[in-house]
C-alpha cells in the first residue's frame, strides 16, 4: 500500500537524520576557530545536521512518490496505476512553471541580495509544491473523484 | 473511454479489489476505468484483456472520432 511505501521511506529517513545529527554534532564539537564553546559548537553542528536530514527527507519522500526508490512499492505506484499518472501528469505540468520559478529566484536574488536573497528561494519552494499540488488535486479530480 | 470490464468482472464473479489485486494495480484504478474516467496504459490493458478473457477491441469502446479510418 502506499502507507506502507512512506513508513518504509520514514523510517529510511529518520534513521539517516540521526546519523547526520550525530555527525553534524561531533564536527561541530571538533571545529576550530567557532565562537563558543564546545557545547554551542555541537549544538550548531546538530541543528546543521538536521536541516540536512530534513531536505534528505524530502528528497527521499519525493522520489518516493515517484517511484524512484526501492522503497516505492505497492499498488498505487505501480506503473499503469492511476494515482502513478496523477503524479506523472502534475510532475510533468509543473515541471515547466518550477524552472520559470527558479529562474526568476535566481535573477531577483542576484540583483537585490539582503534579506530577500535570504528568504526568496524558500518562498520560490512553497510556489513550486503549491503549483504541484494543486495540479494534483485537478487530475485526481478529473480521473477519479470526479 | 467507454468499456465493459464492469460487466466483463461480474460475469467472472470478480470483486474491483480481487481484479486490482490480480493486475498488481490499485482498487482506485480498477474503479476510475470501469466509470470510464482512466484509460489505462497499453501493457495494463493487455493484462486486463488477458485476466478477463477478452480481446481489448471488445472490452474498451473508443470514441467516434478515434474510429479507424478507412485505408482506402
Amino acid at each position: 500500500m502506499l502507507h506502507r511505501a512512506l513508513r518504509t521511506a520514514a523510517l529510511t529517513a529518520a534513521l539517516t537524520a540521526v546519523v547526520i545529527v550525530v555527525l553534524g554534532a561531533a564536527l561541530g564539537v571538533a571545529a576550530t576557530g567557532s565562537d563558543g564553546g564546545a557545547l554551542a559548537r555541537g549544538a550548531r553542528g546538530a541543528l546543521v545536521g538536521l536541516l540536512v536530514a530534513a531536505v534528505a527527507g524530502v528528497h527521499l519522500l519525493v522520489r518516493t512518490l515517484f517511484a524512484r526508490v526501492p522503497e516505492s512499492s505497492g499498488p498505487e505506484l505501480a506503473a499503469g496505476s492511476v494515482e502513478s499518472e496523477v503524479f506523472l501528469r502534475a510532475g510533468t505540468q509543473a515541471f515547466p512553471d518550477a524552472v520559470s520559478v527558479l529562474l526568476l529566484v535566481a535573477l531577483v536574488a542576484a540583483l537585490a541580495g539582503g534579506d530577500l536573497a535570504r528568504w526568496l528561494p524558500a518562498a520560490g519552494l512553497v510556489v513550486v509544491l503549491l503549483d504541484f499540488a494543486l495540479r494534483a488535486r485537478a487530475h485526481w479530480t478529473q480521473l477519479v473523484a470526479g | 473511454m467507454d468499456n465493459h470490464v464492469r460487466a466483463r468482472r461480474a460475469a467472472l464473479g470478480l470483486t474491483q479489489a480481487q481484479l486490482a489485486e490480480r493486475l498488481g494495480v490499485s482498487r482506485q484504478t480498477v474503479i476510475s476505468i470501469e466509470r470510464g474516467r482512466f484509460d489505462p496504459s497499453l501493457p495494463l490493458a493487455f493484462r486486463l484483456s488477458a485476466l478477463l478473457g477478452a480481446p481489448i477491441e471488445e472490452l474498451f469502446v473508443p470514441p467516434d472520432d478515434d474510429v479507424a479510418v478507412d485505408p482506402t
